[in-house]
C-alpha cells in the first residue's frame, strides 16, 4: 500500500511543477488591444471601426443639430418633445450628448497613433496606401471637431486615444479658434498632403471632403477669400458637377452613383439597425416625432412651386398629418399610390454629409458678400434651374440682401433635412430674425434667441458634465 | 451472540449490585419514526453506567433495578427517557425522533468533517428530510425558508418552470461581482446550473456563513458556501430499494387584474374626452366613439362582448416525479443508485421544464489502509419557453373584441382596436409558430483515494470531473407577437465546458494526553475551467418548417461565439485544537492564484480565526439539569468575491460590421482600457455565536451575530465621453456593510411515546440583515440625504443596494382653483393635454419651487425588515402532516406591472389594469387619469412601489403510513401516500390583498444598470396540488 501512496505524492509533484503555466490564460476569442495592430488588414478594420462610428454620429442627431432648431421642422406634440423648435433645450434633451463625436475622435486618434507603428512592422505596405488612411483619419477627426464647434462651441481637446489608466480622462474645454487654430485646419492640411486624389470613393473621408470641410470653415468665419481660392482648388480638381434633374433622388438613395455627392455615410439596417432618423421623419410604424414645418409644407405644396421637382421627392405631400419626409427612402408605392415606408428599425439612410450643390451655394453666399452677385447669380441659378425652376432674372436680385435671401432660401428647400438649415441661420447671423417669430405663434410664452443668443449653442448633456467635473455648462443653461 | 453476551454480563453486573431489590427484564424493540427497526440503539440506566444496546433487528433484553428511568439514545435522533415499574416489561416498543441538533450528529464543514460539538464557525445544516418537505423542482427551491440567513426569491418574480431563484446569504454585498454563493458537491466547485442537481439524491446541505467557514474556499467564500453531500451506500445496510413519486397539477394563482368589456369601453370614453380638451361634449358623445373604438370594437360593445384572454391563455400545468434507488453495502463495499425523472408544464402552453437523472456511488475498501470512491451525477435537462412572454399581448389586447374574425376563423395578426400594436396572442400557439427549447446534458464525477499509512494520518486525492453540453435555440414565426409581422427570426446557440479540480489533502489527527486533541488539514488543488459557445441569430426564413435547425434557408446572420477558460491554484491550511472539548480553536488560511488577475498579481491570501468554549462541558454546568448544550463561538477572517471576467484586466477590441456600401467589412475599435491592477473584492466577517439546548434538547438552537465589511468592491468608472471610450473601467474602490441577526430553534414540542399520541415538532428560523453601502467612487460630488450618491447607477452611501430613488406621490392633482394655482406654481402646466390636473401630485421636498431632480429621494428599499421560515410536523398515528412557510416582512419591490406603463398607460389604446382611475367625477387620490393624449401618465413610476410583506405556504402535505405489519405482509418495508398543495397560500401581503398583484416575490435588479429589485409582468405564479407515493423495499 505505501508504494501506492508514494506514486500518488509523486503525480501530486508532477502537477505542482507546471503551475506558473497554469494561470497563465490567453483570450481566443477577443481582440486584446496589445495583439492588434500587425498588418494592412488591421488597419483597414480599424477605419470600418472608425466609420462605423460616424454612424452612431449622425442617426438622430444629423436632424437634431442641423434641422430641428430651425424652421424646417416643429416637434410633433403627441410623440416628439416641444422643445427643439422653441428654443427649450435643457442638458437632458436629446441630442446634447457629445460622446458619439468623440467615439469617432477617439478610433481616429487611435488610428493615427498606430498606422506608423503597423508601417514600420509591415515596410511593405505601399506608402501611399498608409497614407490614405492617415488622411482619412484626419479627416474624420476634423469633422467631428468642427461638428462640435458648431454645436457646443468650446471643447475638450484630444489627439492620443484614451487607451491607459495612466492618462488624465478629465480635459478641460478649450476655445473655439484655438481649436479650428491648432487641430482642425492642420489636420485637413495635413489630410490635403497625405491624400490620394484617385481615392474617390464617396463613402470615404477623401480629398473631397478636405476641400469641402476647408471651404466650410472659412465661410463659417466669414473668410470668404479662403473659401473662394478653396472652391478653386476643389473645381480645378474636377472630382464633381452637379447632379442632372432628373437623377436628383439619386443623391439621398444612391449617393455612389452620382458626380454629385462628396461623403455620405453608409447604412444598412441588417448589420446597423434602423437609422434613427426614420423614426424622427418617416417610419412605417410609428409617428415621427418631427412634423414638417409649414414654411416648407406651404413652399412645396404651393401650386406656383409644383415644377419644383424637389417638393414630392423630399416630403410627402399626401400625408395630411404633415410627418413624413420622404427624401431619403426610394419611390415604394401600395396599390393606392401611398408611399409605403420601412420600419424604423428596418430603414436605410444614406446621409448626406456634403455635396457640390453645397459648395455651389457656399462659393454664392462668399460672391454676394464681396458685392459680386453676377457671380453669385450664376451659380445660385446653377442649382436653382436644376430643380426645374425657372432661372432668376438679375433684376429680381438686386441688391445683396435679396440675393442673400435667396441664397438662404434655396439652400433651405435644396438642403432641407440634411443638417444644413440651422447652421446657415447661424453663418448669416439670421437666427433671431428668422426664429424668434415663428417661436411666439408655436409657444407664445417661449423666450426666443433674441433674449439671449447664447443659446444658440447647445447645452452640454448632464451625463458629460457629471462624467467630467473639469467640464464647465455652456450658459444660460443649467 | 457477542452482544447478547455482553446485555447478560451488564445484567448480571446490575443484579449483583442491586442485589437488595430483585431486578425487572425490560424487552422490546426500538424503531424510527417510520417503523424501521434501529439497530446499535443505546439503552442506559440513568445516573448509573449499565444498559446495552439493540440488535439487528432492533430489539433488546436488558435487566435493570424497578422503578429505573431507561435513556434511550442513538445518533441523529433526540434521545428519550422511559420510566419503569416495579414489574418486568416485555413489548416495550420505542420508536424514536430524528433530531436535527444533534452534538454527535457529524456535519460536512469543507475539506472534511466534524462533529457538531466541534465546530466553532457558522454552518446552517439542513437534512435530507428538510429538502424533501417541499416537492420543489431543484434544489433551490427546496431551500427556501429552511435556514437563517439564506434568502431565496424567485428571480424578478419569475415563475416559469425551470427556472431557478436567487440565493443570497447574509444579504447582498456587491454591485458588480455578483452575491451567488459557491456551489460545492461531494466537495468538488460546480459549475453547472443548480437547477440540474435533483434533490432527491442529496443527502444533506450545510451553508457556511461565517469567514471561518468560508475561508477555506478562499477568494470564493464571501457569497458563502453551500456544500451538497449526495447520498452514498452504509456499511452493513442490506439492499434497500426505495420508489417515490409523485404527479399532480397546477393552476395560476390568479389572474391579472384587467378590465372587462364595459369597464375598457368607459376608460376609452374617458381617455378620449380628458385627452381632447374642448372637442367632445361629454365622455358618452357619440361622436367620440367612432374616434375611439374601431368597428370591430363598436361591434362588440352592440353584443356586449368582454373577452377574458388570460382565460383564453392559460391552462392547467402537470407536474411528475418519480424517483427509483437503490443502496446498500457491506463493511467493504457500499452503494447507492439513483434514477430520477422529473416533468413540470407550466400554467402558459409551451413553457416546460424536464430532467431525467441518473446518480452512482461506489466506496470500496482495499485492505486496511486504502479506501477509493467514485460518485457520478448525470442530467439530462430541457426547458420549454424560458424567455417566452406572452403577457404584453394578453393583457393588452381589448375585451371588446374577439381572437375569430366573422368567420370563426383565428385572426392571425393586430387585433382590432389596440393601435395596431397587440397582435393575437392566440397565434403563438398555432403548431410550430413559436418554438423556444434549450436542453442541457451534464456529468459531474468525483473519485477519490484516501490512504491511511499510519495512525492518525490520511492523505486524500480528490478528483472532479465536471463536462457540460447543451443548445439553445428558438424559433418565431412572421406572424407571432415575437414578430408582428415583421419578419420571422430564429436563433441557435450551443455551448459546452469542461472543468477538472484536483486536490490533494493531508489530514492529520493526533491527541496529546487525552486532552489536547489536533487535526490538521493541509490542501494543494487546482482548477481548470473551460467554457466555450457560439450563438447564430438569422431572420427572415424560407422554410418555417426548419425553424432554427437550418440557418441555411434564414438571411441576415450574424453570429458569435466565445472560449473564456480560467484557471484557479490554491493552498489551504487548517489547524483545529481542542482542550478537554471544552475550548476549541480553528485556525486557516488560504492561498489562491488566479488566472483572471494579471501577472504579478495573481495570489491573495485569505486568513481566518475562530475559538469555541463548550461551556456545557464545565463542571459548573453539570448541576445545571435543563440545559442540555451550550456552547459560545466567535470567528473572524476575510474572504474574496472572484467575478472579475477572465480577461477583465486586459483591454479589448470590438467588433462591428460595418458596410462600404458594396463590401461588407469587419471593423473594429477599442471599447475598454486595461485595468492590471483589478483585483477580487474582499469580505471581512467578524460573527459570534451561542448554540443552545434545553431539557435533553428537546429545545435546541443557536443564536449568531455578524458584522462583514467589504472592501475593494468592483464599481464601475465611466471614462467621460471625450475619452471615447464607450466601456466602464472596472476598479476596486467601493465598500459595503452587512451586519445582522439570525436565531433557529427546533423544538419536541409533543414528544410522541407511542404511535398513538400525537406528536409535534417544529423547526423555526428568523433573521435580520441590514446591508449598506458604504463607500463610492471619490469622483461622485452628488449627495442624498448629505452623504454621496451615484445617481446614475442609483447606488447611495448608506442604504443598501436597490434601494427606491424616485419623486414623492402625494396624491392626484385635482381640478380645483387650489390644486391649479399650486401647480402653476410649481412651474406645472395646467392646460392642454399635458395639464397635470389628474396627473400625479409630485412633492417639492426640496422646497425650490420647481419640480426638478432634486426633489427625488429614497422611498424604499428591497430590505426586509425581517424574514423566516418554519417547518412544523405532527404526527398521530399513522398519520403525520407537515407545514412549511417563510415569511419576509417589510421592503419595498417596484412592480412594472404598476408602474411600468406596459398594462396601465391610461392611454385606452390597449387594455388597462381595473384600477379606479381619476375623471372629473372621480377625484381620487389614487391612480391617475385616463388621457389617450400621453403615451404614460406622467411619473407613473411612482404608482408602481409596494410594500413587499408576505408570508408564503410552501407546501401543506398530509401523509399516511400503511401499518409496518401490512406493508410487511406485501414484501414492503414501508408504504406511505400523502398530499400535497405547493404553494398554496399568500398571506399578510398588501400588494396581493389590496391591490391584486398576484405574488410579491422577487429580486434581483432590475436590469445590469439599474438596481431596483423589480417585480416582472410575467407568466404569472402557480400553485400545485401533488399526489404522491414513497414505498421502500
Amino acid at each position: 500500500m505505501n508504494r501506492s501512496f508514494y506514486i500518488l505524492i509523486l503525480t501530486s509533484a508532477i502537477a505542482f511543477s507546471g503551475c506558473s503555466k497554469f494561470l497563465d490564460k490567453k483570450p481566443q476569442t477577443e481582440i486584446r488591444t496589445s495583439a492588434f495592430w500587425q498588418t494592412e488588414d488591421d488597419i483597414k478594420a480599424a477605419i470600418a471601426g472608425m466609420y462605423s462610428g460616424m454612424q452612431d454620429v449622425c442617426s438622430t442627431n444629423f436632424l437634431f443639430w442641423g434641422d430641428s432648431r430651425s424652421d424646417n421642422f416643429v416637434d410633433n406634440p403627441k410623440y416628439g418633445n416641444v422643445v427643439y423648435c422653441t428654443n427649450g433645450l435643457t442638458s437632458a434633451i436629446n441630442g446634447s450628448d457629445w460622446s458619439p463625436l468623440y467615439t469617432v475622435i477617439g478610433r481616429a486618434n487611435d488610428l493615427l497613433k498606430h498606422i506608423p507603428q503597423v508601417k514600420a512592422l509591415q515596410p511593405g505596405i505601399d506608402p501611399k496606401a498608409i497614407n490614405y488612411y492617415l488622411s482619412e483619419a484626419r479627416n474624420v477627426r476634423a469633422y467631428c471637431y468642427f461638428q462640435l464647434v458648431k454645436v457646443w462651441g468650446d471643447a475638450p481637446l484630444w489627439t492620443i486615444p484614451f487607451d491607459s489608466i495612466g492618462i488624465d480622462p478629465y480635459k478641460t474645454r478649450i476655445p473655439v479658434n484655438v481649436l479650428l487654430d491648432s487641430l482642425i485646419i492642420p489636420d485637413l492640411l495635413m489630410a490635403l498632403s497625405l491624400s490620394d486624389p484617385n481615392q474617390k470613393t464617396v463613402w470615404e473621408a477623401n480629398l473631397g471632403l478636405t476641400y469641402a470641410m476647408l471651404i466650410d470653415i472659412c465661410m463659417w468665419r466669414h473668410d470668404n477669400a479662403g473659401a473662394i481660392s478653396w472652391y478653386d482648388k476643389l473645381v480645378a480638381s474636377k472630382r464633381y458637377s452637379l447632379e442632372p434633374t432628373a437623377t436628383w433622388k439619386n443623391l439621398f438613395i444612391a449617393p455612389n452613383k452620382t458626380v454629385e455627392n462628396i461623403w455620405s455615410i453608409y447604412w444598412d439596417w441588417t448589420t446597423d439597425g434602423g437609422a434613427g432618423i426614420s423614426g424622427q421623419i418617416g417610419a412605417g410604424n410609428t409617428n415621427s416625432t418631427h412634423k414638417i414645418s409649414d414654411v416648407i409644407w406651404n413652399y412645396f405644396s404651393a401650386t406656383a412651386n409644383s415644377k419644383d421637382i424637389r417638393g414630392a421627392q423630399s416630403i410627402d405631400l399626401k400625408v395630411k398629418a404633415h410627418d413624413k419626409t420622404l427624401k431619403y427612402y426610394a419611390v415604394n408605392l401600395d396599390a393606392k399610390g401611398a408611399q409605403i415606408y420601412p420600419a424604423n428599425n428596418q430603414a436605410n439612410v444614406y446621409f448626406p454629409i456634403y455635396r457640390f450643390a453645397d459648395m455651389i451655394l457656399l462659393r454664392a453666399e462668399a460672391a454676394n458678400d464681396l458685392n459680386d452677385r453676377t457671380t453669385a447669380l450664376t451659380l445660385l441659378n446653377q442649382v436653382h434651374t436644376r430643380a426645374g425652376l425657372t432661372a432668376y432674372a438679375d433684376t429680381t436680385l438686386r441688391d445683396s440682401a435679396t440675393m442673400g435671401n435667396a441664397i438662404l432660401k434655396e439652400r433651405q428647400y435644396e438642403f432641407f433635412a440634411e443638417g444644413r438649415r440651422f447652421f446657415d441661420l447661424v453663418r448669416n447671423g439670421v437666427v433671431a430674425k428668422v426664429m424668434d417669430p415663428l417661436i411666439k405663434i408655436r409657444k407664445p410664452d417661449a423666450p426666443g434667441f433674441a433674449i439671449d443668443m447664447r443659446t444658440i449653442l447647445w447645452p452640454l448633456s448632464i451625463t458629460v458634465l457629471n462624467a467630467n467635473p473639469k467640464l464647465v455648462q455652456n450658459q444660460p443653461y443649467n | 451472540m457477542k452482544k447478547i453476551l455482553c446485555i447478560c454480563l451488564s445484567f448480571l453486573c446490575a443484579a449483583v449490585l442491586y442485589a437488595q431489590a430483585p431486578a425487572i427484564t425490560v424487552q422490546g424493540k426500538v424503531v424510527s419514526p417510520s417503523g424501521e427497526p434501529l439497530a446499535g440503539v443505546s439503552i442506559l440506566v440513568k445516573s448509573r453506567n449499565t444498559g446495552g444496546a439493540t440488535g439487528p433487528d432492533g430489539s433488546f433484553r436488558i435487566s435493570v433495578p424497578p422503578n429505573s428511568t431507561l435513556v434511550v439514545s442513538y445518533t441523529g435522533y433526540l434521545s428519550k427517557e422511559i420510566r419503569l415499574g416495579a414489574t418486568d416489561r416485555h413489548d416495550l416498543s420505542i420508536a424514536l425522533t430524528e433530531s436535527k441538533n444533534d452534538l454527535d450528529q457529524v456535519i460536512v464543514v469543507g475539506y472534511g468533517t466534524r462533529k457538531k460539538s466541534d465546530v466553532t464557525g457558522s454552518i446552517t445544516s439542513i437534512s435530507e428530510k428538510s429538502i424533501q418537505d417541499v416537492p420543489a423542482a431543484n434544489l433551490s427551491q427546496a431551500l427556501q425558508g429552511q435556514g437563517a440567513g439564506i434568502d431565496i426569491q424567485k428571480k424578478n418574480g419569475n415563475s416559469k418552470p425551470g427556472q431557478s431563484p436567487t440565493i443570497l446569504i447574509r444579504g447582498a454585498r456587491s454591485v458588480k461581482a455578483g452575491n451567488d454563493p459557491l456551489i460545492v458537491i461531494d466537495g468538488i466547485p460546480f459549475q453547472g446550473d443548480i437547477n440540474d442537481v435533483n434533490q432527491d439524491d442529496i443527502s444533506s446541505v450545510e451553508v457556511l456563513k461565517d469567514a471561518s467557514s468560508t475561508a477555506i474556499y478562499g477568494s470564493r467564500g464571501a457569497n458563502g458556501v453551500i456544500l451538497v453531500t449526495t447520498r452514498r451506500g452504509r456499511a452493513g445496510a442490506k439492499p434497500t430499494v426505495t420508489y417515490s413519486g409523485y404527479a399532480g397539477f397546477s393552476k395560476w394563482l390568479g389572474e391579472y387584474p384587467m378590465m372587462n368589456g364595459s369597464q375598457y369601453l368607459q376608460l376609452k370614453k374617458w381617455a378620449t374626452f380628458l385627452g381632447n380638451p374642448g372637442t367632445y361634449t361629454s365622455p358618452d358623445d357619440p361622436a367620440l366613439l367612432t374616434v375611439a373604438l374601431a368597428p370591430e370594437e363598436r361591434q362588440g360593445v352592440a353584443m356586449g362582448r368582454s373577452t377574458d384572454w388570460q382565460k383564453l391563455v392559460y391552462k392547467s400545468g402537470v407536474s411528475t416525479n418519480h424517483q427509483l434507488g437503490v443502496s446498500g453495502g457491506t463493511d467493504n463495499t457500499q452503494y447507492a443508485l439513483g434514477a430520477g425523472y422529473y416533468s413540470e408544464t407550466g400554467i402558459y402552453p409551451g413553457q416546460s421544464f424536464q430532467r431525467y437523472t441518473l446518480k452512482l456511488s461506489v466506496d470500496q475498501k482495499l485492505g486496511n489502509y486504502v479506501k477509493i470512491g467514485l460518485s457520478s451525477l448525470n442530467t439530462y435537462a430541457v426547458t420549454k419557453g424560458p424567455s417566452v412572454n406572452p403577457m404584453g399581448q394578453a393583457l393588452r389586447a381589448s375585451p371588446l373584441v374577439s381572437p375569430y374574425d366573422s368567420t370563426g376563423k383565428l385572426i392571425n395578426g393586430f387585433l382590432p382596436g389596440s393601435a395596431n400594436q397587440v397582435w393575437n396572442p392566440l397565434a403563438d400557439f398555432l403548431p410550430g409558430a413559436s418554438v423556444e427549447k434549450g436542453s442541457r446534458l451534464g456529468t459531474f464525477s468525483t473519485f477519490y483515494v484516501e490512504v491511511s499509512p499510519v495512525k492518525g494520518l490520511k492523505y486524500r486525492f480528490n478528483g472532479g470531473a465536471e463536462v457540460r453540453s447543451g443548445t439553445y435555440g428558438n424559433f418565431y414565426a412572421r406572424n407571432t407577437t415575437n414578430n408582428l409581422g415583421v419578419m420571422s427570426t430564429a436563433e441557435d446557440s450551443s455551448f459546452q465546458s469542461t472543468s477538472y479540480t484536483l486536490e490533494n489533502l493531508i489530514i492529520y489527527d493526533k491527541t496529546i494526553a487525552q486532552k489536547h486533541k489536533i487535526n490538521f488539514t493541509g490542501l494543494y488543488s487546482f482548477q481548470n475551467y473551460t467554457p466555450q459557445g457560439t450563438d447564430f441569430k438569422y431572420s427572415n426564413l424560407l422554410s418555417d418548417q426548419a425553424q432554427y435547425f437550418n440557418p441555411a434557408f434564414g438571411s441576415n446572420f450574424t453570429g458569435r461565439g466565445n472560449l473564456l477558460p480560467w484557471a484557479i491554484i490554491s493552498y489551504m491550511g487548517r489547524i483545529n485544537y481542542s482542550y478537554n472539548d471544552k475550548y476549541l480553536l480553528t485556525l486557516t488560511m488560504r492561498s489562491d492564484g488566479s488566472s483572471r488577475l494579471a501577472p504579478g498579481n495573481k495570489y491573495h491570501v485569505f486568513p481566518s480565526a475562530a475559538a469555541a468554549w463548550n461551556i456545557i462541558k464545565e463542571s459548573f454546568m453539570y448541576s445545571v439539569r435543563a440545559v442540555s448544550n451550550l456552547k459560545l463561538r466567535a470567528s473572524y477572517g476575510s474572504v474574496g468575491n472572484p467575478a472579475i471576467d477572465p480577461y477583465q484586466t486586459l483591454g479589448a477590441l470590438t467588433n462591428v460590421p460595418y458596410n462600404y456600401g458594396s463590401t461588407v467589412t469587419t471593423g473594429l475599435y477599442p471599447t475598454s482600457v486595461a485595468n492590471p491592477n483589478l483585483s477580487w473584492e474582499y469580505t471581512a466577517t467578524a460573527n459570534i455565536g451561542v448554540d443552545f439546548g434545553f431539557f435533553q434538547n428537546r429545545l435546541s438552537g443557536s443564536i449568531e451575530l455578524y458584522h462583514a465589511w467589504t472592501k475593494d468592491m468592483i464599481m464601475p468608472v465611466t471614462p467621460p465621453a471625450t475619452s471615447g471610450i464607450p466601456n466602464q473601467i472596472l476598479t476596486n474602490i467601493g465598500k459595503s456593510e452587512n451586519k445582522g441577526v439570525e436565531l433557529h430553534i427546533a423544538a419536541e414540542i409533543i414528544q410522541a411515546r407511542n404511535s398513538h399520541q400525537v406528536g409535534w415538532s417544529a423547526d423555526v428560523n428568523f433573521f435580520i440583515n441590514r446591508g449598506q453601502i458604504t463607500q463610492l467612487l471619490p469622483t461622485i460630488n452628488t449627495t442624498v440625504d448629505g452623504r454621496p450618491a451615484d445617481l446614475a447607477n442609483k447606488w447611495f452611501v448608506g442604504r443598501p443596494i436597490g434601494s427606491i430613488y424616485d419623486y414623492q406621490r402625494i396624491g392626484i392633482w385635482q381640478a380645483t382653483p387650489a390644486d391649479s394655482a399650486a401647480a402653476k406654481a410649481l412651474g406645472q402646466t395646467i392646460t392642454g393635454t399635458k395639464s397635470v390636473i389628474g396627473q400625479a401630485k409630485i412633492a417639492d421636498r426640496n422646497g425650490n419651487k420647481v419640480i426638478d431632480a432634486g426633489d427625488q429621494y429614497i422611498i424604499g428599499t428591497p430590505q426586509p425588515k425581517w424574514e423566516g421560515g418554519t417547518t412544523q410536523r405532527i404526527t398521530y398515528r399513522n398519520f403525520d402532516f407537515t407545514i412549511v412557510a417563510f415569511a419576509r416582512i417589510g421592503g419595498m419591490i417596484s412592480s412594472a406591472m404598476f408602474g411600468a406603463g406596459f398594462v396601465n398607460t391610461m392611454q385606452a389604446n390597449y387594455n388597462n389594469l381595473n384600477v379606479a382611475y381619476w375623471t372629473p367625477n372621480n377625484p381620487t387620490n389614487a391612480w391617475p387619469k385616463a388621457n389617450s393624449a400621453q403615451t404614460n401618465p406622467t411619473n407613473l413610476s411612482t404608482f408602481g412601489y409596494f410594500d413587499a410583506t408576505f408570508l408564503k405556504i410552501r407546501s401543506m402535505s398530509l401523509g399516511y403510513s400503511i401499518p409496518a405489519g401490512l406493508a410487511k405482509k406485501w414484501g414492503m418495508k414501508s408504504v406511505r401516500f400523502y398530499a400535497t398543495a405547493k404553494d398554496p397560500f399568500i398571506l399578510f401581503s398588501p400588494y396581493r390583498n389590496k391591490y391584486h398583484g398576484l405574488d410579491p416575490e422577487a429580486s434581483g435588479p432590475k436590469s445590469s444598470t439599474d438596481p431596483t429589485v423589480t417585480l416582472n409582468l410575467d407568466t404569472p405564479p402557480s400553485w400545485s396540488m401533488l399526489f404522491g407515493l414513497n414505498v421502500t423495499f
